[in-house]
């Protein structure tokens, strides 16, 4: 489940001004007759840290378990993207043909 | 030689005699039944004996059942000798399942050969997919292939652009790539793998540009399976990805620039997502993937799910602190449900804050106080009124900003004596003078005390701030109106006038109906002006929702007006004849709206008037109201001490609804004139499983009520001295174990003579 941070997509250690900033252009990219659910979740981020007090009960409080979802996000976000070895496309090239035949055969058979 | 003997002798033991005229019949049957070799053996026999054009298609099918049935074990040359001889027996050849079993049988070449040769009298879309086989086939690392096809062949010229092409992808040249691309023409069977390559190099700058490159290649075409882990990237959301095959993983990962370990540990927690132990031991055992601030704090917050690996955790990231310790025990008792050790667990956390004038330090002092009393009421029910207040005045010491606190503690407040709650208020005011939800509260505190004046401002403040607040206007005129009944009281009539006309002029006709003009009418009567005075009373009671109701408020008006015995005779006559006719429902309910408004006011004289709107409210009980009605009728009963009429409401709605526990108790509230009186075992037998069943229905005010009518029965001694009673009194022992309060008194009437005489079994003592 994604903490109202990041479903704000803001700092943990936002301001009340920036959170707020923030809510509206969700709400604006996500109006409640178009999207009900949507703006709901953002409604109830928003709401569970809109103030400092909210953000303290909130960190005090949450007893959810961390996402593992998300952190696996945080690590594909922070790798350096490259492209296949020559012979992983080769393989993969392969793999398609054999399945391509195999396909072929008994479509035929 | 042995073996071979063996195998012979039941080779000739499986072989029966079947009479000629039996074979057809058996042939169709080993062919329905999948039996394919056998079958191959029976039509061939037939076919050799009168070659009918029948057996020789039957012939024919049973070949290409077990070509089948051997391609799917994976026998592709043995699949292939049987093409061979179906073509020799039956004199049938199907080029494209040869060319597919040359293909799967490892006969690249001679698939080429007989491709070249095919090709012309193929359809052009089974060409296309069949050159475009070919060439994702040679480029997969089948160039060999290539001395096959005949010179000027586009499979062969094209080759070495789209080779190039991929290796100048890999290697990083983009501008050798498109170089290489552009010498695809469009016929080329590459033609797709150029669209793929495109995509491939646009999925680095513009993944909405890849995609379309991807959309263009037609779903048939081969090439469009080398994209797949460019798609999966691109289709789903970070920290999911699709069904791939391990080649495909493997380019994936390359993508992402992710290895093989870091992989593998990703899929390693996110498999575990739902197991706090074994997500905690697979994190602690593969400690270079995070940094160790952020190990710890996952660590940290998995241990309020795992408690049991804590000694892991001191042993890694050394002992925590007094504060994050107890949290811990705290949050876990929360996740347990364990909500009052959770409770004592902030508690403890409370105290390992650092004392001082720390802003935040404060804050957090604060939400863990309230915390608790939030905790202390979803343990506790309505008990405890008295610690929850204090946990709240506490944590407004900390942080007075915080409204809903000081709104929950003054309904805690209006628990615990009048004086308390007025303080309250006007601390509130203090706090948040321009609040309407505070102001509200102030008028109607002013109102309740008789400080007309003051409840006239805040709600004029009210409607200053918000002028359409309809509540501030009904309080405003509550306020007039409490002010005349007062003025008049005393005698002064010019003033009490004026005071119901100021309330009439603040009314937009959303108040009571019929009561101000009532009121008004009584006051001048007073005052001697009686003529008037009854026109307007008339008035009034016309105006009012049915005549009960409008009687009803003539004969409380002037009781609040304190009218003498005499004088209120003609209005409680007037309301006896209004009480000979029928209610309807909607007449009911209003008129149990007005009880219940009166009652708080002068619940004294709302009683007087119960033998007078008894019979009435009683014949209510043969219309068809719903749950809500029943609800609602029992409610106000309640308040009002109404109890013969609870007790009949209760019952009659306990027999319609009878899984409902708030009907039994309503209907046991009535006949015990709310714990005053006896019930019987039996009585108190099902009002315990009531509330045991409320507990499962998790009907908070159920359990709330009943144990309440428990506790009044068992303290004003009217459950008998006998195995109920102790299952009430071992009930409540438990239910009080954390009341030291209530725990003592418990045991005092444990003490008492007349319980020590009662007959408990051992089991009970």
């Amino acid at each position: 489940m994604k903490t109202p941070f990041e479903i704000l997509n803001i700092a943990v250690d936002s301001d009340d001004d920036a959170i707020r900033k923030a809510y509206l252009g969700m709400v604006r990219q996500f109006p409640p007759e178009r999207f009900p659910e949507e703006f709901q979740r953002v409604r109830t981020a928003y709401e569970s840290i809109k103030t400092a007090r909210d953000r303290l009960r909130y960190e005090l409080f949450d007893y959810s378990m961390p996402d593992m979802h998300e952190l696996a996000a945080d690590i594909k976000a922070k790798a350096k993207p490259g492209r296949p070895t020559e012979k992983q496309l080769r393989q993969l090239l392969d793999q398609a043909v054999n399945a391509e035949i195999t396909a072929l055969v008994v479509n035929n058979g | 030689m042995a073996k071979k003997r063996k195998k012979k002798a039941r080779s000739r033991k499986g072989r029966k005699h079947v009479p000629a005229s039996q074979l057809p019949a058996l042939g169709e049957k080993q062919l329905r039944e999948g039996k394919f070799s056998e079958a191959v053996k029976t039509f061939r026999q037939l076919t050799e004996a009168n070659d009918d054009k029948r057996w020789r298609s039957f012939h024919r099918q049973a070949y290409q059942g077990r070509i089948g049935q051997l391609l799917a074990k994976g026998m592709a040359k043995e699949a292939l000798a049987i093409y061979r001889n179906m073509v020799d027996y039956c004199q049938t050849e199907n080029p494209s399942l040869y060319f597919s079993l040359l293909l799967k049988g490892g006969y690249a070449e001679k698939a080429v050969a007989l491709f070249v040769d095919l090709e012309e009298s193929l359809a052009k879309t089974a060409g296309q997919m069949v050159a475009e086989l070919f060439a994702a086939y040679l480029l997969s690392g089948h160039e060999q292939v290539l001395r096959f096809l005949p010179d000027g062949h586009l499979l062969k010229s094209q080759f070495p652009s789209a080779d190039m092409a991929l290796q100048a992808y890999c290697d990083g040249n983009n501008g050798n790539v498109e170089d290489h691309l552009r010498k695809i023409t469009f016929r080329s069977p590459y033609r797709n793998f150029r669209l793929a390559l495109k995509g491939m190099l646009a999925f680095e700058e513009d993944r909405t540009a890849a995609e379309d490159c991807f959309a263009k290649i037609p779903a048939t075409s081969i090439f469009r399976k080398m994209v797949i882990p460019y798609r999966s990237i691109i289709d789903y959301p970070p920290g999911k990805s699709a069904k791939l095959t391990s080649r495909e993983q493997q380019v994936v990962q390359s993508l992402q620039g992710i290895s093989k370990s870091t992989a593998r540990f990703i899929e390693g927690i996110t498999a575990r997502q739902n197991n706090a132990v074994q997500l905690f031991t697979f994190l602690v055992g593969r400690q270079k993937f995070l940094s160790g601030h952020k190990l710890r704090d996952i660590c940290y917050r998995l241990l309020i799910h795992a408690e049991n690996k804590y000694v892991n955790f001191v042993r890694i990231f050394g002992e925590l602190d007094y504060f994050q310790y107890n949290r811990m025990l705290a949050l876990g008792g929360e996740v347990d449900g364990d909500y009052w050790e959770a409770c004592q667990d902030w508690q403890e956390a409370f105290a390992g804050i650092p004392a001082g004038d720390d802003p935040q330090d404060n804050l957090r002092k604060a939400l863990i106080l309230r915390h608790c009393v939030e905790l202390l009421e979803r343990e506790d029910g309505a008990f405890d009124y008295e610690q929850r207040a204090e946990m709240l005045e506490k944590s407004l010491e900390y942080d007075s900003g915080d409204l809903s606190c000081w709104l929950k503690l003054l309904d805690l407040a209006a628990h615990d004596g009048r004086q308390r709650y007025y303080k309250l208020v006007n601390r509130m005011l203090a706090e948040f003078p321009n609040n309407v939800e505070v102001l509200l509260r102030g008028v109607m505190a002013a109102v309740d005390r008789g400080a007309y004046k003051k409840a006239g401002k805040l709600a004029d403040k009210v409607l200053q701030i918000d002028p359409i607040n309809s509540k501030a206007k009904q309080l405003l005129i509550d306020a007039h109106l409490e002010h005349g009944r007062k003025l008049a009281r005393q005698g002064k009539f010019v003033l009490a006038v004026k005071e119901c006309q100021a309330a009439a002029q603040d009314n937009n006709g959303n108040y009571v109906p019929g009561v101000l003009e009532i009121c008004h009418g009584l006051i001048l009567v007073l005052a001697g002006d009686k003529d008037a005075g009854l026109t307007l009373h008339e008035q009034g009671v016309g105006m009012a929702d049915n005549l009960v109701s409008g009687c009803f408020q003539a004969c409380m008006e002037a009781r609040l007006l304190q009218y003498s015995g005499k004088l209120l005779k003609p209005f409680d006559r007037r309301l006896k004849d209004a009480c000979k006719g029928k209610p309807e429902v909607r007449g009911l309910l209003d008129f149990a709206a007005l009880l219940q408004r009166y009652g708080a006011k002068e619940k004294q004289a709302v009683q007087n008037l119960r033998p007078i709107v008894t019979s009435w409210l009683a014949s209510g009980l043969k219309l068809d109201l719903d749950k809500g009605a029943y609800l609602q009728l029992c409610a106000i009963l309640q308040q009002q001490n109404y109890f013969e009429l609870l007790t009949k409401y209760g019952k009659k709605a306990d027999k319609l609804w009878p899984d409902s526990p708030l009907f039994v108790f309503y209907y046991l509230c009535g006949k015990s004139r709310a714990g005053s009186k006896k019930i019987s075992n039996r009585e108190l037998d099902r009002l315990e499983d009531m509330l045991e069943l409320a507990e499962l229905q998790h009907d908070r005010k159920s359990v709330m009520l009943i144990e309440e009518l428990l506790k009044k029965l068992l303290f004003s001694g009217k459950i008998s001295p006998n195995g109920a009673m102790g299952n009430a009194l071992s009930g409540f022992l438990e239910m009080f174990e954390n009341n030291e309060t209530m725990r003592d008194e418990m045991l005092q009437i444990m003490e008492s003579e007349d319980f020590l005489d009662a007959d408990f079994d051992d089991e009970k003592w």
